[in-house]
């Protein structure tokens, strides 16, 4: 899933989410022009201007990413009831936003039906939750700095991209359940195995994003570090990594609900702990209540993770590419 | 131009060797009907032999019940040999299903209880545990019948360093399958366990885990796992659920209430090829093992196979099935699972869970399928 994302993104920008921000960021321009152009005054009172715009550039992002969350979450809702509807699947199985809803607020002790009350229900899912979040993190963080150090290594010697690019391919195209003997063989069943198979994960989309946006450095910026005789690892600095910030904050971005799914992939094949284990474990059990609330819960927390991270993406693009934003326009 | 003459030769050779594969199939072909010719023979003869004795059961029918759809307990492999073989020598189409549809199950796949509310199948096989625990829940399903009179669940560790008794267990990891976790979680309790005490790992059907000391128990079937350990030369340990407080039948056959009453006739038919596939199953032991080999190649050994199907057999052909009958689940044993229910926290009641009706029926009208021949060896 992530695999077909990763390519469209860089080009496209966070889809909606950043549609709305570009939208309103030109209202902010437009705002700008009267008054740079009445005061023609100093300088530091220009950048003063400047900052604000770029502050209410990652407000009005903000503002944006929430509006379109609440639009995921109405289709998403919308979509929910019309499916189990239009295939009349069983209600046993097929729980509705309303049986989600009285899982988590509502639902009273039961003893003949074996029903938890809400509290403990809520008790438990955010008790794997835990644990899971915890997870996830880790296959983030690995998957992330990994591919962050791979790409440059990559974009700085061809060669060694050629020999070993096949290897993370093989590492993204291998299904991971075929690789799990081998993966918990080696790495156990513990915290080493979550931050493996969740890097996995994460780290492929991310190696292809970082290393397209360190590839889209202005080559009159390169030649400029030419010129003044700049190292390789000097430019890399200076001006092939902060150039490619958009891109690296498209792969953090789109790596969040990519990290959640690494964790439970690795909590269902190796730890047998958290989110993961436990929606495997209540489906034997038919415990379909609980199952749907944590699939509910688990895709809340992604989406609200994406929000997060878009808007410290807004943040810093709005100080260091101000016209990243542009470009998107 | 070089590169496109490469290109091109390249594609020559994909069309040579796909040639050659289609050459080395239809040899494969021949080569398998050469095998299976006088197999097949035999086993017809064997039918035969069987059903000299005039069986009103096996008679064919004139009804059209369309594709059976049947889920079987586990990954394709002897435990359903009696499915296989029914399928091979047309048991289900005798009684009027146009074909069947085995559809496995296993570690990863969607609990049979789900497959059949759903629709997705008329009948499966399943343990008792997550079928009570679905029907605790609401799910309108009954247990019309079980394969094995007792559980093969065991906990099986290495001999080396031996799990005996379920308090061995505590600190220690141990492999359990998210199928069985009902069981498992029952089992517990009813031993007086915590769930923090003994570490369970998710695992999937290869003990291979146990073998290389990444978990110190495994759960198991006792036909099953530990047979094939035995087999790599690996020696194990194992003890019995039913010992430990856990008395209960295994491999339940399920269907919802609406079919039991709306589709009882495709039930009943259905039900009934089991009872004449199994009745074969448990007088020559072999043919089981030779149709889940010859079906599934890759699901194991033939040596594996026949030990498994001697060894279960021991769990079918015992109990209640030798007065009542093959899958018939006796008032006082009804009351004892339900008890055993109980232990684990899942309460219901005997008439919730079980519905013997159709048996009563299939016996009623044919009495001949009711005594259950001798255990056959190999």
């Amino acid at each position: 899933m992530t695999a077909t994302e990763a390519p469209k993104t860089p080009g496209t920008g966070a889809g909606s989410a950043t549609g709305t921000g570009a939208g309103s960021a030109t209202g902010a321009g437009a705002a700008t022009g009267p008054g740079a152009g009445t005061a023609t005054g100093p300088a530091p009172k220009v950048t003063k201007v400047k900052a604000q715009n770029n502050r209410s550039l990652a407000v009005s992002r903000l503002a944006g990413n929430l509006g379109s969350v609440l639009v995921s979450v109405l289709v998403m809702l919308v979509l929910w009831i019309g499916l189990l509807k239009l295939y009349h699947v069983q209600p046993f199985v097929a729980k509705s936003p309303q049986d989600v809803w009285r899982y988590l607020f509502t639902q009273r002790l039961d003893k003949v039906h074996a029903l938890r009350s809400a509290a403990e229900n809520r008790h438990v899912l955010f008790l794997h939750l835990k644990t899971t979040l915890r997870d996830a993190s880790l296959g983030y963080v690995a998957g992330i700095v990994l591919a962050l150090g791979v790409s440059c290594v990559f974009v700085l010697q061809r060669m060694v991209e050629a020999a070993f690019m096949p290897v993370a391919l093989v590492l993204r195209s291998v299904p991971l359940i075929a690789m799990a003997p081998l993966l918990t063989l080696i790495f156990g069943r513990d915290l080493l195995a979550v931050a493996v198979i969740g890097g996995i994960v994460c780290f492929f989309p991310a190696l292809i994003n970082i290393m397209y946006g360190l590839r889209a450095t202005p080559r009159s910026a390169l030649d400029l570090m030419t010129s003044y005789g700049a190292s390789r690892l000097t430019t890399l600095r200076k001006v092939l990594v902060p150039s490619a910030l958009p891109s690296i904050f498209a792969s953090l971005r789109i790596n969040v609900p990519a990290a959640m799914i690494g964790a439970l992939l690795a909590e269902w094949l190796a730890t047998g702990k958290g989110s993961g284990a436990e929606m495997l474990t209540v489906q034997n059990t038919s415990d379909y209540g609980e199952l749907w609330a944590a699939v509910v819960v688990v895709t809340a927390v992604a989406m609200i993770a994406y929000s997060v991270v878009s808007a410290v993406e807004a943040a810093v693009l709005a100080r260091y590419a101000p016209d990243a934003t542009g470009r998107k326009r | 131009m070089t590169k496109g003459r490469h290109d091109m030769d390249g594609a020559g050779a994909v069309d040579r060797r796909a040639f050659l594969r289609g050459g080395a199939k239809l040899l494969g072909g021949a080569a398998l009907f050469g095998v299976a010719g006088p197999g097949l023979l035999e086993a017809c003869s064997k039918s035969k032999t069987t059903s000299t004795t005039p069986t009103s059961a096996g008679t064919p029918t004139t009804v059209n019940f369309g594709t059976l759809n049947f889920n079987l307990p586990w990954v394709p492999d002897v435990e359903s040999g009696g499915e296989f073989l029914a399928k091979d020598k047309g048991y289900y189409t005798q009684q009027g299903f146009t074909s069947v549809n085995l559809i496995p199950a296993g570690p990863t796949a969607t609990p049979q209880e789900t497959v059949v509310l759903t629709g997705k199948a008329l009948v499966a096989v399943t343990s008792l545990d997550s079928t009570a625990a679905a029907i605790q829940k609401g799910s309108p399903l009954k247990v019309i019948g079980t394969q094995y009179q007792k559980n093969p669940f065991c906990i099986m560790s290495q001999a080396s360093k031996p799990l005996n008794t379920p308090q061995d267990m505590i600190g220690k990891k141990i492999g359990v399958q998210s199928v069985n976790d009902a069981v498992w979680a029952a089992f517990l309790k009813a031993n007086n366990l915590q769930a923090s005490q003994v570490t369970k790992v998710v695992v999937s059907f290869d003990p291979t885990p146990l073998a290389q000391g990444q978990v110190d128990g495994w759960f198991s079937f006792i036909t099953n796992e530990p047979i094939q350990l035995g087999l790599k030369g690996v020696a194990t340990k194992t003890f019995l659920l039913a010992d430990y407080n856990y008395p209960e039948i295994g491999n339940v056959y399920i269907a919802t209430a609406d079919s039991l009453k709306n589709d009882r006739a495709k039930v009943k038919a259905c039900m009934t090829a089991e009872i004449v596939t199994w009745r074969e199953c448990i007088s020559h032991p072999d043919n089981p093992a030779q149709a889940t080999i010859k079906d599934f190649p890759t699901s194991g050994t033939i040596e594996a196979a026949q030990k498994q199907s001697v060894e279960q057999n021991k769990l079918i052909a015992e109990g209640d099935a030798l007065s009542s009958g093959l899958f018939y689940i006796t008032p006082a044993s009804q009351t004892q699972n339900v008890a055993t229910l109980a232990l684990g926290g899942t309460t219901v009641t005997t008439s919730q869970l079980f519905d013997m009706s159709l048996l009563d029926e299939i016996y009623a009208a044919h009495s001949d399928l009711k005594p259950v021949p001798a255990q056959g060896t190999i």
